[in-house]
């Protein structure tokens, strides 16, 4: 019989956090329509920004909080209405197409995730908040099925997202492993993803204006 | 009062077979009210009920008496479940330790086996395509939940429905245990696909092309048909009181027998119910069909997070 340590409850919420966020990116894996992807991300940024906001007032953090309302302005109205927006512009398909058939690459990502699991039950992880190795095992699950939902899906802002939501996985990682983040370095990561965002749509334009398409195959044909 | 523990199980039994209509009622009018439609009476699955079993009984030429025996077979498993799981009593009733969580999932099995081999039987193709996907489905969904008893079961150190109650109950916020949680969002898809909910079935069709588990029950008449529509809201009952309490609100159980608090325990269940039901309605509503052969993705889905809450627990990390 394995020893079970009683919750406490901030335990209890980022590990309910974490299960979430890891629902959400599965989802993502899941869906091939590029609002529900949208949609998906929004969602995921509210986690994230609860998260931080659950740890602030925990740790007594301000800057936690502030960014977490900032993530929440940021990431969850203002990028998907943007997000919204272009992807109307760009393309009429509802769904967006797939390399591998979507039970397949839910196998696959079964094994990035056992993969994920395995390294953080191996790491002598002690410096986390609450569940360290539980949080390092989501955040590299987000990272990893982020990877493969970029190299599954061929569309250019599919995989904008799947960029997007790397980064809020590592944003998960860096509130609930090292919650002593200083505010500017939040803040910068913030505005990383908001310039990541702005560029990608501004080539995303110009590719659809040029090339009328988003589609990764028909603008590999472009290679000399 | 003190009621006898044998009472109290009748208590149980009664509560699953009698309330489970209404609870089928009042989803089906809560539906209609968010579709902008009156709809009909929460009481109306009693009165289809009643009409099915008052009417008479017409079985297929070639049918054997399979056909005829087989929506006993499953009332009967759905009331022998009703006396394995924690419905109202925090402590085990006569008869309750007969069998584990894996045994109600045998009974589970063995009503769906003989729906299945009764729809075979009356040799219609339209009920041996409902057959066809029924098992198809079922094939699936079985080693999602297995394996979400056993990530439980891991958890609570017990795979007696009872002691698992009692395990959640006594750290209540171990609900929130990672691994958990993982486990319960795998239980509620299985729940949607075993009540034949959306993104599976619609639950409000009379006749589609999609449907699955309706669709067995075509040849049925009369109190068979009846007591086919009765089992159904049953199992809802059951698979609803499982996932409320054993898994995931273990509280408002009556801990004594004291006949009041058995009652509130009916009127607390049925409240918790009602809010898993809202959850369903939601989904219910706001999402579309899959198509049949996506079906599979959704299950797979659910096994997946099943597998991965195992996972987290062996590896000891949740």
């Amino acid at each position: 019989m394995i020893n079970v340590a009683h919750l406490t409850i901030p335990e209890a919420i980022a590990g309910t956090v974490a299960v979430a966020l890891l629902l959400v990116q599965l989802s993502l894996l899941r869906s091939v329509v590029l609002a529900e992807l949208i949609t998906l991300y929004a969602l995921q940024s509210l986690l994230v920004a609860l998260i931080s906001v659950a740890v602030g007032v925990i740790d007594h953090s301000w800057e936690l909080i502030a960014l977490g309302v900032l993530t929440f302005v940021a990431k969850t109205i203002a990028l998907p209405l943007y997000m919204r927006r272009l992807s109307r512009s760009v393309s009429t398909r509802v769904e967006i197409p797939k390399r591998i058939n979507v039970t397949l690459s839910l196998i696959l990502a079964a094994g990035v995730m056992g993969v994920a699991i395995l390294t953080a039950g191996a790491l002598p992880l002690k410096t986390g908040e609450f569940f360290p190795q539980a949080d390092l095992a989501t955040t590299l699950s987000i990272v990893f099925v982020g990877f493969l939902v970029a190299i599954l899906r061929p569309n250019a802002l599919a995989q904008v997202i799947a960029f997007l939501t790397l980064e809020n996985g590592l944003y998960f990682g860096t509130v609930t492993l090292a919650p002593g983040l200083p505010f500017v370095v939040g803040v910068l990561l913030l505005l990383d993803v908001l310039i990541a965002v702005v560029v990608f749509a501004v080539l995303v334009r110009i590719l659809v204006a040029e090339e009328a398409t988003a589609s990764v195959h028909v603008l590999q044909q472009l290679n000399g | 009062m003190i009621l006898p523990a044998f009472v109290v199980q009748a208590a149980q039994i009664l509560t699953v077979a009698f309330l489970s209509p209404l609870l089928t009622g009042v989803i089906a009018r809560a539906e209609a009210l968010i579709a902008g439609k009156r709809g009909p009476s929460i009481f109306q699955p009693y009165r289809d009920i009643l009409k099915f079993l008052r009417k008479q009984r017409v079985v297929p030429e070639h049918a054997s008496p399979i056909f005829t025996i087989a929506p006993y077979v499953a009332c009967g498993g759905y009331v022998t479940i009703a006396t394995l799981i924690p419905v109202l009593t925090t402590y085990p009733l006569p008869g309750a330790t007969y069998g584990d969580i894996l045994g109600g999932a045998f009974v589970f099995a063995l009503t769906g086996f003989f729906t299945a081999i009764a729809g075979l039987d009356s040799g219609s193709q339209y009920t041996n395509i409902g057959v066809s996907r029924a098992t198809m489905v079922g094939v699936l969904v079985e080693p999602t939940l297995i394996f979400v008893f056993f990530s439980v079961a891991f958890i609570t150190g017990t795979d007696l429905p009872y002691a698992m109650n009692a395990a959640l109950r006594s750290s209540a916020v171990d609900v929130l245990r990672p691994a958990h949680v993982l486990a319960v969002a795998a239980f509620f898809m299985m729940l949607l696909v075993d009540t034949g909910r959306i993104p599976i079935e619609t639950s409000t069709a009379t006749i589609e092309f999609g449907m699955i588990d309706d669709a067995r029950l075509f040849e049925h008449s009369g109190p068979e048909m009846g007591l086919f529509r009765w089992g159904a809201s049953m199992k809802q009952f059951l698979l609803y009181t499982i996932f409320v309490n054993v898994l995931l609100l273990p509280m408002g159980l009556s801990a004594t027998g004291e006949i009041v608090s058995v009652l509130l325990a009916i009127v607390f269940l049925f409240l918790k119910m009602l809010a898993v039901g809202a959850v369903v309605v939601a989904i219910d509503t706001t999402y579309a069909k899959l198509r049949l052969y996506k079906i599979t993705e959704f299950i797979a889905t659910g096994l997946l997070v099943a597998v991965l809450a195992t996972f987290m627990f062996v590896i000891g990390i949740g």
